[in-house]
């Protein structure tokens, strides 16, 4: 933290300290009546017994936080939870209301642009608004219920710990998690119940098995990404972080596990993330190369602009599953689905998870991309008047798709140059004949 | 004897008029030395600021002298067109039509006249019309703009216009700008004769003016190279309001423009290179087909070298083939014959068709950015 965010949670402290016990015994007498729920947590709670009142948190501008003008986000909470506010911030869970992907700085190629969807422009300062190309998609009712009430995790400590409550059994039940961290895009709560872990967890005396927050909250931290190795997209981190991550989970599994076992399994599990992004990878090239021949249909050119990049080819973290063409949509259930229940199903030992529901509909995903690619260039040619399979692209239209595929970052500025070189070139007469 | 008396005193007359008459024929101040064998004859009266145009053989001229009037410089004949008086003028490319541009209130009157006089199309067109071109295919490129005042400001708006003189004309926005009120007041009279156009030899580029007026400084017009098969441009110069005159050589392999104020440049804007550069601030311009001859505020230069100047305000049209050159000085146009040009009488000076269609093709990928000027350079031959 920097010396000017210790001085305010000081004084966030200091705040709390002279207003909190005083005012609680005001609000009383008619939140019984009105919040009676919240009171009744509240009585319940370590705060209650700690003399923390309702000024404390809320404030005392009673308009204010009438009018939602007085939130209790995590920089309230932060001024006595110090340590949990700086292991929240710093986890993948600090950056949810920002990319929902975790911080992208150290992935290798990044597209640095990105950074400004999160961050003031040159400066680590992070933005208050949500720069998420499908969060800006969407009505403002949908994006309150289908986004934040999940991301807001970032800056709300009570997605997971209830308002008023302060009971630790809420936040130590897997199903705090799965309120989040289930469905298609990524199920890791089923995968777990499901799994040898859950299953054990539900059936076998309690401490058998673990739970979510045993590997990835451990004793209580509030990083919760300790020993992950991945981006939530899939893609590896940098070697080095990689490797310190790796060392915190084997860390974990050996409290149950012997060391050698455990390594063993998760680079069985890398091998599985690796093999499948090769097929996302390949996934991703046919529909770029469809994008250079201006094969799409629509072109992005030719749909509503996209929030952030508007009219470029997006396939990274912030693609659309919506005003897209076909064969992007199958790419977004590839990646954003079935990408991510493969690895993940593999990291959750599920075995279901990893094979029907992950990878086998991956293999199926990179079978429908081809035939929607083969069709979109038969197309092309009928379009054309021209025969299936006929080399119909002239010297214009190869070099238009060589210079997209350098600009959506296909192709080295050196690889373009020989490649439009030999495009350029006279014909050269065929020696073999 | 009566009719010897009338005969007596026709020629005593005719004796008295001729030498004034001699007296007043109008002459081109020439300075300096033209080259020998080039002839000044005076050709026609015209008025001192209205259009003119030479068909591309150089063999007729259109001009305003009350009201329109084409002229054939080979057989002398003279024909009026029209009692009305149009802002601009050009011949097809065969001479056989010429197109003019008229002025009604905010709107513009496109008439096609044919050789004898006779309108054979006409359309109108919203705005003023600061130039028209003829393309090869025998349609109409007109080029107008619009002026709307606002009380923070006044908008211009520049749209070029594509008529086959059978249906309507399709139009496509070129450029919109923002003047100062005062700037607008004061150029409104002028733009349409300082926001003209050049249609390239090749067919496929157009070279034009559009304002460039940001707050605190200076007006000025920015040159444009505009793609027409793209829609992509090239800016390739600001200038002094008063250059309004760039040209395309024969060949389309060349571009001349001055900048107003102390230099007249050369340029291949494709392999971005200038070829030369002039002394003169280029307010007036004139290029000969093959580039061999230059007319830049009156000033004429051959193969690169002063030979000889007319006055400065006189103003020159080269015909797009061969070695016609007309030059209006004041109120009179006169026709300069006999100047080296590096090029056979009558040739056409265009590419072969083989060699345009390559540089047009390279010219349409270079305004998409698809090659870069060096390939271009490396395409033509000339790295």
């Amino acid at each position: 933290m920097t010396l000017k965010a210790r001085r305010t949670v000081l004084f966030l402290a200091v705040l709390v300290l002279l207003t909190g016990a005083l005012s609680a015994e005001d609000c009383l007498p008619c939140h019984q009546q009105k919040t009676p729920a919240a009171v009744r947590q509240w009585e319940q709670s370590a705060h209650a017994k700690a003399r923390v009142g309702c000024a404390a948190c809320h404030g005392t501008d009673h308009a204010r936080i009438e009018k939602g003008q007085a939130p209790v986000d995590l920089k309230v909470c932060g001024a006595c939870h110090a340590k949990a506010l700086q292991q929240h911030q710093a986890s993948r869970h600090g950056l949810a209301l920002h990319t929902g992907w975790g911080c992208v700085r150290n992935l290798p190629d990044r597209n640095m642009d990105e950074c400004r969807f999160c961050h003031e422009a040159g400066t680590e300062t992070p933005k208050s608004t949500v720069q998420c190309a499908r969060f800006l998609k969407q009505s403002a009712a949908m994006g309150q219920v289908g986004c934040n009430a999940c991301h807001q995790v970032e800056a709300s400590c009570a997605s997971c710990h209830s308002n008023h409550g302060t009971d630790l059994k809420i936040v130590r039940d897997p199903n705090v998690c799965a309120t989040c961290h289930m469905g298609p895009d990524h199920p890791q709560w089923e995968m777990w119940q499901t799994s040898r872990h859950g299953t054990l967890f539900t059936s076998a005396p309690p401490g058998t098995a673990p739970s979510c927050q045993t590997c990835h909250m451990p004793k209580g931290s509030h990083d919760v990404s300790v020993g992950l190795t991945l981006t939530s997209g899939g893609d590896r981190l940098p070697q080095a972080l990689r490797t310190a991550r790796r060392a915190e989970m084997l860390g974990l599994c050996v409290t149950c596990h012997s060391a050698a076992f455990a390594k063993k399994e998760l680079e069985r599990d890398d091998a599985v993330q690796q093999d499948s992004l090769a097929i996302v990878k390949e996934a991703e090239r046919i529909v770029g190369d469809l994008a250079d021949h201006r094969l799409l249909d629509p072109m992005p050119d030719q749909r509503p602009p996209h929030p952030l990049r508007g009219k470029a080819l997006v396939l990274d973290s912030q693609m659309l599953y919506e005003d897209t063409s076909r064969i992007e949509r199958l790419l977004f259930k590839m990646k954003k689905y079935d990408f991510a229940k493969t690895i993940k199903g593999a990291y959750h030992n599920n075995p279901a998870y990893t094979h029907w529901y992950g990878n086998a509909e991956l293999k199926m995903d990179l079978v429908d991309i081809k035939a929607e690619a083969n069709r979109l260039r038969e197309r092309k040619a009928l379009l054309a008047g021209k025969p299936a399979g006929a080399a119909s692209e002239s010297v214009e239209e190869r070099l238009r798709a060589l210079k997209a595929k350098l600009d959506r970052g296909g192709l080295s500025p050196e690889e373009y140059q020989q490649e439009k070189a030999r495009l350029l070139a006279p014909a050269q007469p065929d020696k073999r004949d | 004897m009566a009719e010897g008396s009338r005969l007596l005193r026709g020629v005593a007359l005719a004796a008295l008029l001729l030498p004034s008459a001699w007296a007043a024929a109008p002459s081109l101040p020439v300075s300096g030395r033209l080259p020998a064998g080039a002839q000044v004859v005076a050709l026609a009266r015209v008025e001192a600021n209205g259009p003119l145009a030479v068909d591309a053989a150089g063999r007729k001229v259109a001009y305003l002298d009350g009201g329109l009037w084409s002229r054939d410089l080979v057989s002398g004949a003279t024909h009026t067109l029209t009692p009305d008086r149009p802002v601009h003028l050009v011949w097809s490319a065969d001479g056989e039509a010429l197109a003019a541009a008229f002025e009604q209130g905010g709107k513009s009157l496109i008439r096609v006249f044919d050789d004898r006089g006779r309108s054979t199309a006409e359309t109108t067109l919203p705005g003023r019309v600061s130039g028209l071109q003829w393309r090869a295919d025998g349609t109409l490129l007109v080029l107008t703009f619009t002026v709307e005042r606002f009380r923070f400001g006044t908008s211009m708006e520049q749209v070029l216009h594509h008529w086959d003189r059978k249906g309507e004309p399709t139009a496509r926005r070129l450029n919109g700008s923002t003047l100062m009120p005062k700037v607008a007041e004061q150029l409104e009279a002028s733009l349409a004769h300082m926001l003209g156009f050049a249609l390239s030899p090749l067919q496929d580029e157009i070279l034009y003016y559009r304002l460039y007026n940001p707050p605190a400084l200076t007006p000025q017009l920015r040159l444009v190279l505009y793609h027409l098969g793209s829609g992509r441009e090239r800016i390739l110069a600001d200038v002094a309001l008063a250059a309004v005159g760039a040209a395309f050589s024969g060949a389309g392999d060349r571009i001349l423009y001055g900048n107003g104020e102390q230099e007249t440049r050369l340029l291949d804007p494709w392999g971005d290179r200038v070829l030369a550069r002039y002394p003169v601030a280029g307010k007036r311009v004139a290029m000969s087909p093959s580039g061999g001859l230059l007319l830049l505020d009156g000033q004429l230069f051959i193969d690169g070298r002063l030979a000889a100047s007319f006055p400065a305000e006189s103003r020159g049209l080269f015909a797009a083939w061969g070695r016609a050159l007309l030059v209006q000085h004041g109120t009179h146009l006169f026709r300069v014959s006999g100047l080296p040009d590096g090029a056979p009488d009558g040739a056409i000076i265009p590419p072969m068709e083989a060699e345009a269609s390559r540089r047009r093709e390279l010219r349409k990928w270079l305004s998409e950015g698809l090659i870069t000027t060096e390939d271009y350079r490396l395409q033509e031959g000339k790295p």
